[in-house]
Formats: structure tokens, sequence, C-alpha cells
């Protein structure tokens, strides 16, 4: 995929929910913000990062907000500019491309549309290769790459860096700070070249999510056959179909915690839930887990579900799929595995397989 | 089964955690439990022996954990007979609820009290199950010690030991005192029809949902049951608690007959002492000893001012009804019409009198009349088939007036009997005639002369029906239809016993004089007269 | 005045199959006109009111009116459409994404200073000359406004300053909508609807002035309310201004009509005409939400999409599906009676396992739901739990869709609530949480009020 249209738009923020795993976002905001900018500005280019020179900087851009928030007030027409300006200040020098953090509806949406304003190409890539909650959660710092600097620009024009620090401060720091912001913000963290994005080897983050939003349009609702050319495409499997029972939410220590109850014609399923789907089991067996992907699509129309939007008594498929291997190795799982999440269980993969290599106790 | 053995249900229902709630597995309340344990991790559940109730801790495992599902699912195949973990204010998910009622498998929420303290309170009973029923037995004996002072502590104190709702009903199932909802559960079992019958015995019987347990109370070990305790049995109440339920429960029913029967003697003892001073007024009005007045009026009778006496009599009483009981309930019932008197036992029934000041007070007995009767109507109601009558004397001066009125409430009551009308009240006065009447009936010569006039007719016709159609027939003044009406059978029928009576009667109905003395003596034949003095 | 209870009569008309019933205060069909498909609501009640149903004693009517369209209508206006919030969501510009055939409806567009943020507090102060500015830009081109102001549920002071300022301007007859009139989470939700809703006011406009026309020749002591998608009521004057409110009534209608027809409160619906079954489901008055945001015309809106299956009969597995479909409404807890109605419901092959209600009068089950309709209010927000927690949040929204029932004409004494939905803010861990909550209830009798005032 060399560049996105108004046509492929539709397709790729479609195609983001599944790296969403039941979060990140509905698609449609994504869609009108991208749309927007694509009608402003025009086609936004992609590029791989080995077509630019190994020193070139370029902009990691995540959307910093709630879902919810985001819905009542998108980004502003300035924040991509103010962002920018932070961050070639603090480096010294241009960027050369934008740089997508994750994916998600409003991840890949957003970072699109900032590159269309400021007049840059948009890398085919991402530094997590599905949806996480936190900004540290990346392949880049897998690696051992710090996170810091981490810039943060409202609405309003307010901006605020954390320029180094230890990766659980700064997420307190950056909790801290966004009601102040009205809990949307443009944020960029890392500092990275197109050399690192080529030694990580990402590529092709905007044109999966296009290439599987393309096959979750051919979707035929109504049997489970019909789902075949999206499991295609993502390489997951339908685990059940069934109806949603019950959905319970906690907060303990601030982050939210859920259960969704669902009934199938044999038993019952259960998804435990943060921001995006963790864990779905089975009569206490547990099917699959984070870091694979679990999504949840809506059975009449095919449609993949934001989790907390589920209504009581609607019909959906549980689908799980894989994600990039390297979440699975010893040190990606202590990063994201399910004890990371606070969860006492093992990893599974999404086919119910044990990962490979066991997660030692935290 | 080896030794017998508690349930998880058994061991709640002891009542030793405070607060707590089956949140799922319900059905698995009835395994048996072997050893209750502190959990550690979800893995050594599969470690434990079949049987064993785990608890966890808040720290140890949360009900909303995914572990929890986990952990049922562990202890579902491990055959053990429960899970109890701390509750929080978060709520527990469906699909674990759920879960733990496919595996039959008990979840416990409790309350305030860690893994150990739980382990400690059920350990003893787990180990040694009849230490549980030990428990009541001993909590019975305990409470049981002395008879109860009345109906209501005796509910309460066996409820307080059973930790169930019991009630007390007497041998027409009807509430005597208690847990009401018990005695309706009870009105809908068949037994409850039964409980007035000879050689009554403890029994269990299914009512709707629950079991009940029924133990008669008999002051004579060989007599009928006067009470019978209900008490609803708890589901825990079977294997090994079932016998000192059962044992705790006849307990209390013995201790409560002892109770029942003291009152009996306390009531005779004091019935005697009222109807002897009594006598002694009525013998010798004139001349009542110092000591006698003293103990009238700490009676708080009155001798002076006009008396008007009150006699009531059992025209029938169907074997259930204890007449000895039967005096107080009187009493009851008079006061709460009103009537605030002492009955005083006499040969034919009780007699009690009221005092006013003047002759124009007592000179309408309307108002008492009506007072009585209904008192009588509403312990007929209270005894199907028992039927009550009563006379009232004319009002009468001075100590020699309570005799005077007496005897006229004696002859009242006789020709109330006459009616066979419930609850029949008459007072002497009310008509002269019926004053001749009664004077007449009270005549055992005439009464011979009667019995002879009707004899052919008893003779041919020992059940009596011919005698009363005649006294119905000739009541209607001689109308069949009437009769027919009353009695509730065909006109023709009324027509054809008649005809009988014609022919078998020494008398003419047609004849005036005749039909009169066969009238007077159709009315007296069936009353169990005594002479008066 | 009050009349006794026995003579009120309420009219049901269901404008979409041209049925039309007067109803006394038992619930009993008093008079009924079957008109022919096509015939126009107007029509219709006056049909039923010319066959002498008790025009003195209508105290209600309630319509069920047809769908508007952009494409349908003719009459569809141009709108000025503004956004208050700027410079925050000026990165979604009002009608960003719509087609741009959709978006030529619109007049003058403009984003301004002002909004709010989510705990309610000024985000920017309202730029006020801006929005005489923009009025005056509209002046003479347009036919309604649509404005739409940043959290404005939270805080409508901005919208309802900006609403005055452009009356001011553009005078009383140019219908001014306010995104927050309208109960949804989403700024593009709320807006769209108010671009949607301003876009069909004129048309709206004709269809309510030609019924209320009607009621006014025949029964001009009676309301005039409109049944809403979800089968509760819409007060005939907000209806002007919420044409898009309506999309759907003759389902929502029809779906509470066939349960009390059946005599039950809650139930699986089947509508069967010649061509289609539509399997629904209504309990206690409401229709289950199915999770999908509804699209009218292409374009995203705030109003709900009530759980609806529709299978064609030409369909070759017609009874499998409709089979599974019957299954899947019944998938609650409780086991719920089937009840058919519409046009053919005696065309359906028998179905194993499944005693349906067949109500008599069943074509009428959307007429007589109109006439029962009851009142709803609906509260769909973000709640900042900042200090007072979660319970206070919880409390102030139940209040909230109270007033909203109360608003739609609820009997105060009379309404049910459903629980409170909490989704908690995700990503960003702070205490707030999307609460939604319905209230429903029968509408205040005005006899009932006059009888307990002294």
């Amino acid at each position: 995929m060399e560049r996105v249209t108004e046509s492929a738009i539709g397709d790729i923020v479609r195609g983001a929910v599944h790296f969403g795993s039941g979060g990140g976002g509905d698609p449609h905001l994504g869609g009108q913000l991208l749309t927007a900018a694509v009608r402003q500005y025009g086609p936004v280019p992609l590029v791989r990062a080995e077509a630019l020179a190994p020193d070139a900087l370029v902009l990691p851009v995540v959307s910093a907000g709630a879902p919810y928030a985001l819905l009542e007030k998108a980004h502003s027409v300035h924040e991509a500019e103010a962002l920018r300006a932070a961050v070639e200040a603090r480096a010294g020098r241009e960027c050369a491309a934008v740089l997508p953090v994750q994916l998600g509806s409003a991840n890949v949406a957003v970072p699109l549309a900032v590159a269309a304003r400021l007049g840059l190409p948009c890398l085919d890539a991402d530094l997590m290769r599905r949806t996480l909650p936190s900004i540290d959660m990346t392949l880049l710092r897998l690696l051992g790459h710090p996170v810091p600097p981490v810039t943060l620009v409202g609405c309003t024009g307010a901006q605020v860096e954390f320029s180094s620090g230890d990766s659980a401060v700064l997420s307190e720091l950056l909790r801290a700070v966004m009601p102040g912001l009205g809990l949307v913000a443009l944020a960029s963290a890392y500092g990275v070249t197109a050399g690192d994005c080529a030694r990580l080897g990402v590529d092709g983050s905007i044109s999966d999510c296009a290439r599987i939003g393309a096959a979750l349009a051919a979707v035929t609702p109504g049997s489970d056959e019909g789902y075949a050319p999206f499991l295609h495409a993502c390489g997951g499997r339908m685990v059940c179909t069934a109806t949603v029972a019950e959905l319970v939410q906690h907060s303990t220590d601030g982050w939210p915690r859920g259960v969704v109850s669902l009934n199938t014609s044999e038993d019952f399923v259960r998804i435990d839930f943060q921001n995006e789907n963790l864990i779905v089991s089975r009569s206490g067996t547990v099917l699959a887990t984070v870091p694979d992907l679990i999504s949840l699509a809506d059975a009449d129309t095919g449609i993949l579900l934001q989790t907390t939007d589920l209504a009581l008594g609607q019909d959906v498929h549980v689908i799980t799929s894989p994600v990039d291997e390297r979440w699975h190795t010893p040190a990606g799982l202590d990063l994201v595995g399910p004890r990371a999440f606070g969860y006492a269980v093992d990893p599974v993969r999404f086919d119910g397989t044990a990962t490979l290599v066991s997660a030692g106790p935290r | 089964m080896a030794s017998p053995s508690v349930t998880l249900g058994q061991l709640l229902d002891l009542g030793l955690l405070q607060r707590y709630e089956v949140l799922g597995g319900e059905s698995g309340l009835r395994r048996p439990v072997r050893v209750v344990v502190v959990g550690s991790t979800v893995h050594e559940i599969s470690e434990l022996a079949a049987g064993s109730v785990v608890v966890f801790g808040r720290e140890q495992l949360a009900l909303d954990d995914l572990a929890m599902d986990l952990a049922i699912r562990r202890a579902g195949s491990a055959g053990l007979s429960g899970i109890i973990a701390a509750r929080t204010s978060r709520q527990v998910p469906f699909v674990t609820r759920r879960l733990a009622d496919r595996f039959a498998l008990p979840l416990i929420g409790v309350d305030d009290i860690g893994p150990a303290g739980v382990v400690a309170a059920f350990d003893p009973y787990v180990r040694a199950p009849e230490i549980a029923g030990l428990r009541v037995l001993g909590d019975a004996a305990r409470r049981f010690q002395r008879p109860p002072a009345n109906a209501n502590a005796l509910t309460s104190s066996l409820a307080a030991t059973l930790g169930e709702p019991v009630a007390l009903v007497d041998a027409e199932s009807r509430f005597v005192a208690g847990d009401p909802a018990v005695h309706a559960l009870l009105g809908t079992h068949p037994a409850a029809d039964e409980l007035g019958g000879p050689h009554p015995v403890a029994v269990t019987v299914r009512a709707g949902e629950a079991d009940i347990l029924l133990q008669p109370v008999q002051v004579d070990p060989a007599g009928l049951a006067v009470y019978w305790i209900a008490v609803r049995l708890p589901g825990s109440a079977a294997g090994v608690l079932l016998e000192p339920v059962r044992q705790a429960v006849a307990i209390a029913a013995l201790s409560f007959a002892v109770h029942v029967a003291g009152d009996a003697v306390r009531s005779e003892r004091e019935n005697r002492r009222r109807s002897l001073l009594l006598n002694e007024i009525l013998e010798q009005p004139g001349d009542l000893g110092r000591r006698t007045a003293e103990r009238a009026s700490a009676l708080g009778w009155r001798l002076a001012g006009w008396h008007t006496a009150v006699q009531v009599q059992v025209s029938h009483a169907p074997s259930s009804v204890r007449l000895s009981a039967l005096g107080t309930e009187l009493e009851e019932h008079l006061a709460e019409h009103g009537l605030s008197v002492a009955l005083v036992e006499r040969a034919e029934g009780w007699v009690f009198w009221s005092t006013t000041e003047a002759e124009a007070d007592a000179g309408d007995p309307g108002p008492l009349t009506k007072r009585v009767a209904a008192a009588l109507a509403a312990a007929e109601a209270e005894h199907p088939g028992l039927r009550l009558c009563a006379g009232v004397g004319g009002a009468h001066a001075g100590t020699a007036g309570i005799g005077r009125s007496a005897d006229q409430a004696r002859q009242a009551v006789l020709l109330a009997r006459t009616t066979r009308r419930p609850a029949t009240v008459e007072h002497i006065d009310a008509v002269s005639t019926r004053r001749l009447l009664a004077g007449w009936y009270g005549s055992a010569p005439l009464r011979g002369a009667a019995a002879d006039l009707l004899a052919p007719l008893q003779d041919a016709d020992p059940s009596g029906e011919l005698v009363r159609t005649l006294r119905c027939y000739l009541d209607c003044q001689s109308s069949a239809k009437a009769a027919a009406t009353v009695l509730g059978v065909h006109r023709n029928t009324v027509m054809q016993r008649m005809e009988r009576v014609a022919q078998l009667l020494p008398a003419d109905l047609d004849e005036p004089d005749d039909r009169l003395a066969v009238h007077l003596a159709a009315r007296a034949v069936d009353v169990q007269w005594d002479d008066p003095a | 005045m009050t009349r006794p209870a026995e003579t009120r009569l309420r009219v049901g008309v269901d404008g979409v199959r041209a049925r039309a019933v007067a109803v006394d205060g038992e619930g009993r069909l008093v008079a009924v006109h079957r008109g022919r498909r096509g015939d126009s609501p107007a029509r219709v009640l006056d049909a039923l009111f010319r066959r002498g149903a008790g025009t003195a004693s209508t105290d209600r009517v309630v319509a069920i009116l047809p769908d508007l369209t952009l494409a349908g209508s003719a009459r569809r206006a141009r709108v000025g459409v503004l956004r208050i919030g700027a410079p925050a969501a000026t990165a979604v510009p009002p009608l960003a994404g719509w087609t741009t055939e959709r978006a030529s409806l619109a007049g003058p567009v403009a984003m301004v200073g002002g909004g709010h943020e989510y705990d309610g507090r000024v985000a920017a102060p309202l730029d006020v000359p801006a929005v005489a500015a923009f009025a005056r830009t509209c002046a003479g081109k347009v036919d309604a406004i649509a404005l739409t102001g940043v959290n404005a549920l939270e805080n409508p002071e901005h919208e309802q300053l900006a609403a005055a300022v452009i009356a001011e301007e553009l005078g009383p007859d140019v219908p001014v909508v306010r995104g927050a009139e309208t109960e949804a989470l989403g700024l593009l939700e709320r807006e769209n609807t108010a671009v949607l809703d301003a876009a069909l006011a004129r048309a709206a406009r004709a269809h309510i002035d030609e019924l209320s026309a009607s009621v006014r020749g025949h029964a001009p002591g009676a309301a005039l309310y409109l049944v809403r998608g979800d089968g509760t009521v819409l007060p005939a004057l907000d209806g002007y201004r919420h044409a898009t409110a309506w999309r759907g009534a003759a389902l929502g209608g029809l779906l509470h009509g066939a349960a009390r027809l059946a005599g039950v409160p809650s139930a699986i619906v089947v509508e069967v005409t010649a061509d289609r079954a539509v399997v629904g489901t209504t309990i206690d008055g409401l229709l289950p939400d199915s999770g999908l945001p509804r699209e009218i015309d292409g374009v995203r809106t705030g109003l709900r999409a009530p759980r609806l299956t529709v299978i064609q009969r030409r369909d070759a597995a017609f009874t499998g599906r409709l089979h599974a479909a019957l299954a899947r409404a019944g998938g609650g807890p409780d086991e719920l009676p089937v009840v058919l109605v519409g046009e053919a419901p005696d065309d359906l092959p028998a179905l194993p396992g499944i005693a349906p209600i067949r109500p008599e009068d069943g074509d009428l089950a959307a007429a007589f739901g109109a006439a029962a309709a009851e009142a709803a209010g609906s509260v769909d927000r973000i709640f900042w739990q900042g200090t007072g927690g979660g319970q206070d949040s919880v409390t102030r929204a139940r209040m909230l869709a109270l007033d909203a029932a109360l608003r739609a004409g609820a009997d105060p004494r009379k309404l049910r609530e459903t629980p409170v939905r909490e989704a908690l803010m995700t990503y960003v861990p702070v205490p707030a949480a999307r609460l939604q909550v319905t209230a429903v209830g029968p509408l205040l009798e005005l006899a009932d009020v006059a009888a307990v005032e002294p």
C-alpha cells in the first residue's frame, strides 16, 4: 500500500479495530477525522522505514485520550503542529515521517491525519502491533529502547514534557496531567529514527489494517462460515457464539477491571477485560490470553465491538487471533502477559496451545 | 456411609457464621463434609481429599477473580464439598455463579471472618457431627429444665434452640402461639385434621416445600394430645442431626405438659374454692360467717345489691373438647363481650351473677342476655360440634337474692335446652308462659307421663327420628311443609312419618288437649333432667 | 372540568399501515378505522372521527408518522451548521465524513470558540460576536439551524446562549435545533442528529400541522403526541424539531401494542406481512438495545437502535431463520410469550415447540400501541465522579432520566426505571463513567391532576 486515499479509510479503521482486542475506540470517529484530513490535504503517502535515511528522525504519534472523552472532544487542528514543533525543537532537527505508536481505530487514524496535516509521509509501521494500554508497552522498549522523552499537547495549546524517568513513574505522571488537559491530548514518545524502525522490522502495519478491514467487510453475517474471509486474513479462529448475559466493571486502583459473562448454547464463557479483552475462559478453562487478540463480533452485522459498549442480550462471536511473535518471548510476556495485568494465569495462545516459553512468577 | 457426617448446609444452619451468602452450587449443600481447610493456592485444590471444604481469605482468592472459576472447576473435579471465600462490595460474575451451579459446588461468600476463623468454627462439628446434635439437646435440656410460663415462652424458647420457626396448635389444629407461617403451612397438610385422634405420636409430614415435625403434648401419657408442637425442620435436620432435633422437641413437649397439668390443677383448686364458697352463701344466706363474707369480697363478689344470675350448660360436647378447660375459655369469651366475671362450677354447669346498686339498673335483662349469647356463640365457633346454652334469672336483692336468681337461672336454662338452637339464652322473666312451662318441665311425675305417652314412638324408632319429626311438626303449627324445611327433608317424608306417628300414638292429634299434651311431652323427652330440690 | 374516567378516549393512529383506533380508559377498542395503505395519517384520523368515535371525549391523539428521509423529502431545508468548542474538536469539522451529496444540504458551516470540559467547567468562553456573525451569514440562506456544543450534555449553557443569539438575528421562523436536545454520547452523533433534524424540520412541520388541523377540527381538547422510534411518546411540539426521533415508530409502536393486545407486559413479537417477518422484543414497555449505533441516510446519529431481526419470506431458509431469531429474542432468563401480529399472521408455518398468542385485530397492533404509548426519558453521558463518588453520579443520572420522562409527559407517580448501566473510562484512569438509565411510565392524566387539586 503506497498511500491512504479517502476510499481506503473505511477498510483501514475497520481493520484497526481488530488490533484493538475489544478496545482502542469505536472506528467511526477515527474514520471521520481521517476523512476530514484527507479531503483537505489529499492522500497520505505511506513509506517503508528502509526507504528513509537511517538517521532520519520520525515522529511517533499516539492519541492519549479516553475513547469516551474523545467522542465528546476530538483533537484540535493545532495539536499536530505543536507536537511536531516540540519534538523537533528538542531533537534539533526536522522529522521525516510520522510513526503510529499502536494499532487501534483511533490510533491509526490520528497519526495518518497528523501526517496529512503536516505534509509528511506516514511509516507503514507501528510500535505495538496491537492496542495496549500504556505507552511503554512497545516492541521498541522490549529491545531496551527508553520511553522518554514523552510529550503531550492539549487542544488549548498546553504542552507537557517528561524528558526522563522510570516507566512506572511516567505512567503515573501522565495520568496525573490528563484531567487538566480535558482527558484528551496528542502525544509522542521515544526518540526514534527510521533506522530504529527498520531494525525493529514492523513493516506493513497500515497495510495489514487495510487488508483485514477489507476482509471484515467481506464477512457474511449469519453463519460461522461467513467469517472465513476475516479469519483467513487475521489467522484467527472462532471460539464460540454467545449471548451477553452480564457485564460488570469495577475500579480498585484507578484501572477499570471488568468481566463479561456470556451464555453459549452449552455453557458459559467469561471474558476478563480492562482496557482491552485480556482473557477468555470457558467454565474455568482458559482458552486464550493477552498478548493474543480477543475480539467480539456482533452476530447480526459482523461488526467488531468495543467491549464497554456491549448490550445485554446482544449476540456475539468470540474470535481469537495471533499477535506479533515477539510478545510471546519471556521478556514480552513479562511486559504484556496475563500476569502483567494482574491475572494469576499462564499465557495461552489464541488457538488454545500453551505459549512456548512459560512466564515465571513475577 | 462409614461414619455419620455433616453437610455444608447443616454447618451453615448452625449459625456459626454471622453473615454469609450462598452464591452458587446450592444443590451441593447436601454433600457430606469430611474436613474444612484453609486454602492457600488454587493449584493445591486438586490435591485435597474429596469431601473437603476449602476456605480462602481475601488475600488468597477473590470471588470475582478469574482464578475463582479455575478453583471451582478443580474443586468440582476433585469432589470437594464447597468453597468459602471473603465477600467484597464487587459483584460476583454471573459465569462464576453458574459454574458453581453446574458443578453443584457450593460457593459461599462470608463477611468479616478470616479463613482460620471459619475452620475453627466448623471443625468440631465436622470431626464429630453428633456434637452438633448434643449442642441442640443440651440447649433444650437447659431451657426446658423449668416448664415454660406459657405457650409463647414455649415457642420462642424452642425456636431459639432449633433456629427454626415453631408453632403451638391445639388438638383441632387451631393456632395457639408461635410462628403463624408454620401453622399456615401445616394447614395445607391432611394430617392437620387428625390431631385430635387417639394414640398421638410424633410424626414428620411434608407440607409444601418443607418438612414439619409434629410432636404431641399429652398431660395424660395414655390420653389424647392437648396440644401439638409444630416445627419446620431445617434442611440440615437429616442424618445424624435429625434425632437430636426430635429429642429436643420431645423434651420441650414434656416440659410444656407439666405446665399444662400444673395449670389444670391450679384452676381446679380455684374452682373448688369458689363452689364451696357459693354453696355456703346459698345454704345460709341469712347467717353468713365473717370469714365467708371476707372470702367472698376477696373474690370480688358483692353480697349486697340486686343480683342477676346466669347459668351456663353444655348441651352437647364432642370428645375432643376438654371440659375442664372450657370454664376458663368461657370466662375469656365473656370478658371479651364485656362481662368480667368469675364462673363458679356447679354440678349442672357454671354460674355467675352480676350485681347492681338498684333494682331499676337490673331491670332490663336484654343487654346481658345478648352478651351471654354472643360469648356462647364465640365459644361454640372455636369447637365444632359444641353446643352451649344459658339461662338468666330475675333480679333479686341481698345475699339471699343470689340463690333466688340462681334458681331461676337454672329453670331458664332448662327451657333453653329444649330449643336445641345454638347458643340459646333464655330469661326467666321474658315470657310468663315459659315460666309456666319451666314449672311443668320441672315436675318429675309429669315428665314420667310424657315419657309414657311417647314410649310407643321410642320403641318403634330408637333413632328418635319420629319424635323429632313430631316435635318439629307441632312446633310448626302442624305444617308439614314448614317442618320439612326445618328438618331438611321432603314434605312427603314428613307426611309419611306423621301418618306413622298417628298410628303409634295413644292420642289423637286432632284433639286440642291431646295435641298439647303430646307437644309438651315431645319437647321434654330428650332433656336430661335433674330434679330441682 | 373533569370527565369521568370511563368516557375518556385515546386515539392511536398508525400512519404507516393506515389504521386508527379509539381506546377507552380500560383499554377496550371503542372504534376502529381501517384505511388503505398510502392514506395520509390525517385522512385516517379524519375517517375515525367521522365514525363518531366520541370526538368530544377524546383527550389524547398519538400518531405514528412515516419515517422522513433526506432522499425522500422534497421539502428538506438548507441548514446552517454551528459547532461551539474551538479550538477543541476542530480536527473533525461538522459534516466531515458526510458524502458530498449529503453535505450539500448545508448552508454556512462554522466552528466558534466556546464549549465545556468533561466536568462542565468552561473550556473556552463563547465567542458571541462569531455566533452573531454566523447568524448574519445564514440570514435568508437557510431554513433551519443546527448547533452543537462540546460537552453540552454536561453543560448546555453555551448552546442555549448561542441559540438565543441566533434567534435574535433570524427571528422565530427559523427553527434552531440544539445538539444537547438529543441525549447521546458523542459530539458528532449529536451534531449529525441535529443537522438531520434541522434539514427535515420543514417536512416535519407539514406532516404535524396537517395532523394537528384534523385534531383541532374534531377533538379540540385533545393533546397531540407522536410515537418515537422506541414506541414511547414525543410531544407534537417537539416533533417539529426532531423528525429523526420518530424514525422506526411504526415498529416501535407495534411491538408495545402487540404485547398489550395480548395482555402481557413483555413479549417476543413477530409481525408477519406478505413479504417479510420482523422479530422484536418488548420488555416492560421498553425495547432492548441492539448495542449498535443507528445510521440514517449513511450518517451516524445519536439515536439508539432497538434489537430487531427482519427475515424476507422469499428466503429459502425462512422457517429456520425465524426459529433462530425467536430463540435469540428469548435469550434472557425469563421465558417470554410469542405474539403474532400483522397483516398475514396466519400464513406462518406452524412453529414446533412454540404456542404463539394471536390476538384478535393483530393488524391494529401499532395503532393500539400508539393509543396506549407511555412516556420515557433516558440519560446516556459521561459523569465525572470526582469527589462525590460513584453513588452520587448514579443518583444524578437517575434524577435526570426521571426529569426527562416527566418532560415527555409521564406521570411522576407511576415511573419505572431500568438499572443504571455503568461503563468506566478506559485508557485514562480517572473517576468518570458513562452512565445509561431510562425511566418510563404512563402519561399523566390531566383529569387525575384536576381530581387531586382541591
